[in-house]
């Protein structure tokens, strides 16, 4: 039996076919939860995040096509919107979060999170080559989720500039780990 | 005014825009392209981002506990609060956590089971259900049937308790009920297994409370076909034991 495409396992899904679903499920679970992990620093929300995305793509018809583009990185915004959406609620009924599972284990490594790590490596060696205040600006931004307003807030910035520096950031960004990847992909896309 | 809306383009990327807000900048956005393609410019921006993320393990039981919730309570469309995941340190009762099954475990512990003393027929094929096809209703019960219910007791300690696999109108459940358990200290819990040849399925975590109950109730809502030979209890150093680590305290053929 070939490997189905997401796009071929979400139309499974369409039609509830669960096994679809769990093989999706299987497919991104530690992907999804890893990120959501990242972005909420905690295991319960990281899985209650994971559970509203599957939650989605069960329940609501239609919810992906592929016009929205890639499978993968259509479902992590939608986890990402998940996450902002669950720090949001936390946020608002000012739970602390007292604990971080910092305490927590490395995968087993498995085919396809070799990629993952490869990717990894380089783009923390790309990451590395930012200021401290450029990685911080994207953290803020794009891990943590927060408005223009408070990241200028809390790195005492013009309201006006926050923007730009977060491009500026992300483009810097993205040419190295395009270079460091060398592949046409990057390259085309950076022009 | 137009620019004061396209400004608003990086909080509607981080989702912070609500209500009319975010519904005046889509009608915005519908109609500027810039703001289409810039939106376009952030979204392959940050495309790799999430790469960046370590690796994290997620707990046990995750996977057949989110299928569980996002498979169920479909026609109704009740909110469904209490079926939010568990935080595993709860001291209740009712903690449920289920293991994915596919991480195989090593024989060493049911040879340990053995060596303890405890009778375990493993040839035992107790027939229990085909789980949630949702083409072949194998067992077609009426509600809350209780299927099974075995006696647990410890050899060494006064430990008692009563197991039953439950049938409700659509899952079945394992119920487990305990008395006079052993206190547990720090991060100790009770974990149930359910036993199938060699293979342990986590059903299950409890602390007992002060007089030494304790209690679970499980969805036993593991893909494909079970044929249970044993529930068990060990007693366990965490609730993340992925494979019985402790020593079984009460044990018996289903
Ligand atoms: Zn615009």
């Amino acid at each position: 039996m070939g490997r189905l495409s997401d796009w071929e396992l979400y139309l499974q899904v369409q039609e509830e076919n669960k096994e679809a679903l769990e093989r999706l499920y299987d497919r991104y679970e530690k992907l999804l939860f890893s990120f959501s992990y990242k972005m909420v620093k905690q295991k319960e929300m990281a899985e209650e995040a994971v559970q509203d995305v599957f939650m989605k793509l069960w329940r609501k018809k239609g919810i992906y096509t592929e016009e929205k583009g890639k499978f993968s990185s259509w479902i992590l915004t939608v986890t990402r919107n998940a996450c902002i959406d669950l720090i949001r609620k936390q946020n608002k009924n000012e739970v602390e979060i007292l604990e971080r599972d910092i305490d927590y284990e490395r995968a087993e490594s498995v085919e396809e999170t070799v990629t993952w790590n490869e990717e990894r490596t380089l783009l923390k060696e790309a990451v590395a080559t930012l200021t401290e205040e450029q990685q911080d600006i994207v953290d803020l931004f794009y891990f943590r989720g927060y408005s223009q307003a408070d990241i200028a807030d809390k790195k005492n910035l013009p309201l006006g500039t926050v923007k730009g520096r977060v491009r500026l950031a992300l483009k810097h960004l993205r040419k190295i780990y395009s270079d460091e990847r060398g592949d046409k992909y990057g390259a085309e896309k950076m022009r | 005014m137009e620019q004061k809306k396209c400004d608003n383009l990086l909080d509607y990327f981080n989702d912070k825009l609500v209500g009319r807000e975010k519904e005046e900048f889509e009608a915005h956005l519908n109609q500027c392209p810039e703001c289409q393609e810039e939106l376009a410019e952030w979204q392959e921006l940050t495309a790799d981002l999430p790469y960046l993320s370590e690796e994290v393990e997620p707990p046990l039981g995750m996977k057949e506990r989110i299928l569980f919730n996002v498979t169920s309570d479909k026609k109704d469309g009740t909110a469904v609060d209490h079926d939010k995941p568990i935080n595993q340190k709860n001291k209740s009762a009712e903690t449920v956590s289920v293991s994915p099954i596919r991480r195989k475990r090593p024989r060493t512990w049911i040879t340990g089971l053995l060596a303890a003393g405890l009778l375990l027929s493993l040839g035992t094929n107790a027939y229990l259900f085909i789980e949630n096809d949702k083409n072949e209703q194998a067992i077609e019960e009426p509600i809350n049937k209780t299927f099974k219910t075995v006696q647990l007791a410890s050899e060494e300690t006064k430990s008692t308790g009563v197991a039953s696999m439950v049938q409700d109108d659509q899952t079945m459940k394992l119920v487990v009920h305990t008395n006079n358990m052993t206190q547990v200290q720090g991060t100790e819990t009770y974990q149930v297994w359910l036993i199938e040849g060699d293979k342990k399925f986590r059903a299950g975590t409890f602390t007992p409370d002060e007089n030494g109950n304790g209690a679970v109730v499980f969805p036993v809502t593991f893909p494909g076909e079970h044929n249970w030979d044993a529930v068990a209890i060990s007693h366990e150093p965490t609730p993340d034991s992925k494979q019985p680590k402790g020593t079984i305290v009460m044990a018996s053929e289903l």
